[in-house]
């Protein structure tokens, strides 16, 4: 267990120091200001308004918001979609930014493995370390990795967001958010593992990057099907608002189980792979 | 005999091409051990297969202790200084944290690149790349080293210094070495292999595949007569080569110890007052190797 740690580790150190991620992170996160402000801006409308119309009431916003909720057990994904878009703008944050970061792990990461393979610096690490070590420590590099521009961006969106976020939550924005970045990261997860799934059997980098492409955009488009599944849809999300369904953790098992799917057809394959 | 590394019947495919045959390799304990064929013969395929790499079709191999290897064909991770690559080698080699320094220290030392820890990879020329590979290799003190071509491509300065560490491992480590320079095997080796078609064709003692001829190479201040030589006993054939000034002379070892014949000649030039610079048994290992490879 020990050279996976050592390698993670050091995954993680030249991965912040790598020009490419640093360029990434830098324009996503500008991208991701640029869209919070934008509806930041949109919002403060709808608070003048209702300011105007004889101030705002953060009482009343809960009595809404659970009103709302008591609604939604019973209607559609339509009305939950017209309310949710006035208060609730984190969800949307949430979106770009889950739409965002799939495409960022496949810029930064397709070549993870396959780069390494065709340059041949994984066999100063084979003689020393598994091949299972150092499968599983570039993966889990590349989760924390994810993890935690995610993170930040929730940390964004909570701090940019506060304005509105305050009035119907007052103790819990935080939290709340929190769990929607758990909620988002388990999608993200399934995206990274099917990235590395074609990054570990893939031998020439562009073409693993091409795959990759292509099987993102495949399930990106497919999602739009399946709205229990996609994180761009409020079905998924409506198990934060609705309390005591499990909605969201029937969508999270088969995020779940892709992942392990894709894990380990991609670990079964570079196990046997000539290096 | 003892041996630190073992290969049994190792077999490997690339589609249909055969690259090794039923390799079989005993590497003595603590010795230098030449790893010699020609290109494509199947040596980096064998030390791929040994430092994991490669899967075998057929075959197994049994290495005693810890190992460390320069392949061929790795390169190091670009964008990285010497130091942080060794460091990650070293710790995953489980050299302890407290002693990472030291022991970086000691390998660049070792291929006289100390000075060149902050050096990122990149900027290294060829020789300094293969230096750092050949220091890595060396990393937590393995038992068994495993060179490929570590003095190919270098200037002759820098391929003197990476022998004289060679040499220096003998008798304390397990070196197998790969090369094409055979007179360096020559050099420093105690034992060698000679692979053909991804088979052994020779394997044991250098002194053996050198010392094992039938011939005679006695450099000489001028020319003597040839069939006076052919009459000694035991002598099969002289011949004089006038540009070397030397004599070659094929006896017939089976019958007639060396020492003999070396006394008849000697006390012969003696006698017809012909000076002696140099008496050399036997062929150079080129030779013997071109000739095993030939009778494959
Ligand atoms: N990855 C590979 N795919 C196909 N053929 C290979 C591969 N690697 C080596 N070979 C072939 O196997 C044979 C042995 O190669 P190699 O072990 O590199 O020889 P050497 O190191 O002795 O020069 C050669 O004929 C080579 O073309
Ligand atoms: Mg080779």
């Amino acid at each position: 267990m020990k050279p996976f740690f050592i390698l993670l580790k050091d995954n993680l150190a030249q991965a912040l120091k790598s020009k490419k991620s640093i360029l990434f992170l830098i324009l996503y996160f500008v991208v991701f200001t640029l869209v919070v402000y934008a509806i930041k801006e949109t919002q403060k409308e709808v608070f003048e308004q209702l300011a105007a119309q004889g101030g705002l009431d953060p009482e009343l916003y809960r009595l809404a918001f659970n009103f709302m909720i008591e609604f939604l057990q019973i209607n559609s994904n339509e009305i939950l979609k017209t309310f949710l878009s006035i208060p609730l703008y984190s969800v949307e944050l949430f979106g770009v930014m889950l739409l965002g970061t799939p495409l960022l792990i496949l810029m930064v990461h397709y070549d993870k493995l396959a780069q390494e393979t065709s340059d041949g610096t994984t066999r100063y690490l084979l003689f020393r370390a598994s091949r299972g070590s150092i499968y599983w420590a570039k993966f889990f590099s590349m989760v924390v990795e994810i993890a935690l521009i995610t993170l930040i961006a929730t940390v964004l969106a909570v701090i940019y967001g506060h304005y509105t976020l305050n009035f119907f939550n007052t103790g819990d924005i935080f939290a709340a958010s929190l769990k929607y970045w758990a909620a988002g990261l388990m999608p993200l997860i399934t995206f990274s593992s099917m990235v590395y799934l074609f990054s570990a059997w893939v031998k020439r980098p562009f073409l693993a990057l091409l795959f990759s492409s292509l099987a993102t955009i495949a399930a990106l488009v497919m999602l739009i099907w399946v709205p229990e599944l996609s994180p761009f849809n409020l079905h998924y999300w409506k198990g934060f608002f609705i309390p005591g369904t499990s909605i969201m953790l029937h969508s999270l098992l088969i995020y779940l189980g892709f992942t392990t799917v894709f894990l380990g057809a991609g670990f079964f394959i570079f196990k046997k792979r000539d290096l | 005999m003892q041996h630190a590394l073992t290969i049994t019947g190792l077999k490997k495919r690339f589609g249909k091409k055969v690259a090794l045959d039923g390799l079989n390799m005993n590497v003595p304990k603590k010795s230098v051990y030449g790893f010699l064929g020609e290109n494509g013969a199947g040596k980096t395929t064998t030390f791929s297969i040994l430092g994991g790499f490669l899967s075998t079709n057929a075959g197994h191999f049994n290495i005693e202790g810890k190992m460390g290897m320069l392949p061929q064909d790795a390169r190091f991770s670009p964008g990285r200084k010497i130091g942080s690559q060794l460091k990650l080698l070293a710790r995953l080699s489980g050299v302890p944290t407290s002693e990472l320094n030291e022991e970086i220290n000691r390998v660049l030392k070792a291929v006289n690149m100390e000075k060149n820890v902050n050096l990122p990879i990149e900027k290294c020329s060829h020789g300094m790349y293969k230096r750092v590979g050949i220091a890595q290799a060396l990393l937590g003190s393995p038992n068994v080293i495993l060179l490929d071509e570590p003095t190919a491509g270098l200037d002759p300065k820098t391929a003197y210094e990476i022998r004289r560490l060679i040499e220096t491992l003998n008798h304390q480590k397990t070196v197998v070495v790969s090369s094409h320079n055979l007179s360096e095997i020559e050099q420093m080796c105690d034992t060698v292999g000679i692979i053909n078609n991804g088979k052994m064709a020779f394997e044991g003692p250098v002194a053996e595949l050198v010392g094992k001829s039938s011939l005679l190479q006695i450099e000489l201040d001028r020319k003597p007569d040839l069939t006076s030589l052919q009459a000694i006993e035991g002598v099969v054939e002289a011949e004089w080569s006038e540009k070397q000034n030397r004599c070659n002379i094929q006896f017939d070892r089976k019958h007639h110890p060396l020492e003999t014949i070396n006394t008849q000649l000697l006390s012969y030039f003696l006698k017809n007052g012909i000076g002696v610079r140099c008496i050399k048994l036997g062929q150079s290992l080129e030779h013997e190797y071109l000739k095993k490879l030939a009778v494959n």
